[in-house]
C-alpha cells in the first residue's frame, strides 16, 4: 500500500479529504482488495470510537484541587517571606555542605576500588560506606529542616545557624573517617581527604 | 465573579474566551477564586483525558490535580493568543504520558508481565453513577483497546475522538508536527483494527453488534 493511499484513507476517515480525491480513493480501493479490506477495518475502528462515553469529574475533585493549591501557595509564600540574608545563608550553607561531601564521595570510591580484589572486604566496605552515607544524608536533612524552622522563628539568628551546618557536617565527616580508618584494616581513606 | 461555565468537548470555546481570559488575568495576580472558576469549567475535560489515558479513576484524579497545580504555577507561560483549554490539555496529556512511561519502566524493572486492559479497568472503589455508565460494554471495550496503545498514540486518539480536535490542534496540544500526528493516528487505527480481528480476545458476535449499533 502506498503512502499516498494511506494518507487518503486517513483523511477520508477524518472527513478532511478533498472532494476531488474521494473518487480517486474509491477507485484505488476497487483495484486493490487488500487496501479495501484495510480501509473497511479502519472504518470499523472509526465507528466504534465515534461519540465515545465521556467521564465526568467526581464532585469533590475541584475542592481537592483548590485545597492542594492553597497549601502549595502557602508554602511558597513562607519561603518568599524569608529575609534575603537568610535565604542567602541557606544557599551558601547548602553549597558548603555539597563541597564538604564531595571528598567523602571520592574517598568512598577510592576505598571501594582498593578493596575490589578482596570480595569479603569489599562487601564490608560497601556496607559500611552505604550505611555511613545514608546516616550523613539523613543528618543533613534533619539539620536543614530544623535550621529552617529556627530561621522562621528567629530570622536574626538564621545566618549563624546555617553557617554552623557545614561545621557540624565536617565534624561528622571526621568521625566517620576515623571509624573507617580504624575499623577496616588494609582499606584506609586517602590522607588528602581530611 | 461571572456565572459558572462548564466547557464540555464540542462547546464553542470562542464564545467563552473573553470570560476565560478574564479569569486567567485575575488568577495570574494571585486570585484563587478566579482560578477556581477555571478549575470548575475545565475539570471534566481534563479528568476525562486523564481517565482515558491512564484507565484508572484514582490515578486520573491525582493526575488531574497535578495538571491544574502545574497550570497555576506556570500561568505566566500561557500565551493568551492560544486556547486556554488546549494549553491545559497539553499539560495534562504530557503529564499522563510521563506517568505511563514511568509505569512501564516500573513494570519492566519488576520483570512482571504487563497487566491487561481489564485489570486496569477494575477498581476496588465503589463506582459512581457516571462510572457505571462508563462501564457499559462499549465503554469497557474502548478502554481495553486504548490500553493497548503506546502513550503517544493514545493521546492522539483521545484528543481526536473525545475532543474532536483537528490535526493542527492535536499537534499543538502534544507539541509536535501535523505529519507526526497523522502518522500516529494511522498507526493507532491500524493497531486497533488488528485488535478487532476475529482472533482478538473480544468475542466477535459482541463486537459485531456493537459496531452495528453505531
Amino acid at each position: 500500500m502506498t503512502e499516498l493511499l494511506q494518507r487518503m484513507m486517513q483523511e477520508q476517515l477524518d472527513g478532511v479529504l478533498a472532494d476531488e480525491q474521494v473518487s480517486e480513493l474509491y477507485q484505488r480501493l476497487n483495484e486493490d482488495e487488500d487496501a479495501a479490506a484495510q480501509f473497511a477495518r479502519l472504518g470499523q475502528v472509526d465507528r466504534l470510537m465515534s461519540n465515545p462515553p465521556f467521564a465526568r469529574a467526581p464532585q469533590r475533585l475541584a475542592a481537592t484541587i483548590m485545597a492542594r493549591l492553597a497549601q502549595t501557595v502557602q508554602q511558597q509564600t513562607e519561603t518568599e517571606d524569608m529575609p534575603d540574608e537568610v535565604r542567602q545563608a541557606l544557599h551558601m550553607s547548602v553549597s558548603l555542605v555539597i563541597l564538604a561531601m564531595t571528598p567523602m564521595m571520592v574517598a568512598a570510591s577510592w576505598m571501594v576500588l582498593n578493596a575490589r580484589y578482596n570480595p569479603k572486604l569489599l562487601t564490608r566496605v560497601l556496607e559500611r560506606t552505604i550505611a555511613l552515607m545514608v546516616m550523613m544524608i539523613q543528618a543533613l536533612i534533619f539539620l536543614l529542616e530544623e535550621t529552617e524552622q529556627m530561621a522562621r522563628r528567629h530570622p536574626d539568628k538564621a545566618a549563624l545557624a546555617f553557617s554552623l551546618i557545614p561545621v557540624v557536617l565536617m565534624g561528622m565527616l571526621e568521625y566517620v573517617y576515623g571509624t573507617q580508618n580504624n575499623g577496616e584494616a588494609g582499606v584506609k581513606a586517602p590522607e588528602w581527604v581530611m | 465573579m461571572s456565572a459558572l461555565l462548564i466547557v464540555l468537548p464540542g462547546a464553542n470555546v470562542a464564545e467563552v474566551d473573553s470570560t476565560i481570559l478574564e479569569w486567567v488575568a485575575l488568577a495570574r495576580q494571585g486570585d484563587q477564586d478566579a482560578f477556581a472558576e477555571l478549575v470548575y469549567s475545565f475539570q471534566d475535560a481534563v479528568y476525562n483525558l486523564c481517565y482515558r489515558m491512564l484507565g484508572e479513576r484514582t490515578e486520573a484524579e491525582d493526575a488531574t490535580q497535578e495538571a491544574f497545580l502545574r497550570a497555576y504555577l506556570h500561568l505566566n507561560r500561557y500565551d493568551t493568543a492560544r486556547s486556554f483549554k488546549t494549553w491545559l490539555l497539553s499539560i495534562a496529556s504530557n503529564h499522563c504520558i510521563d506517568r505511563l512511561r514511568k509505569r512501564r519502566m516500573k513494570w519492566m524493572s519488576l520483570d512482571e508481565p504487563l497487566p491487561s486492559g481489564n485489570a486496569l479497568a477494575i477498581s476496588s472503589d465503589e463506582p459512581t453513577p457516571e462510572e457505571a455508565t462508563l462501564k457499559s460494554e462499549r465503554g469497557a471495550i474502548i478502554q481495553h483497546l486504548l490500553d493497548e496503545l503506546p502513550p503517544d498514540y493514545r493521546a492522539a486518539v483521545v484528543l481526536r475522538y473525545w475532543y474532536d480536535y483537528s490535526y493542527t490542534e492535536i499537534a499543538e496540544t502534544l507539541e509536535t508536527t501535523e505529519s507526526a500526528i497523522k502518522s500516529r493516528l494511522f498507526r493507532a487505527r491500524q493497531t486497533l483494527a488488528d485488535k478487532l480481528r476475529p482472533s482478538s480476545p473480544i468475542p466477535s458476535d459482541r463486537m459485531t453488534s456493537l459496531l452495528e449499533g453505531n
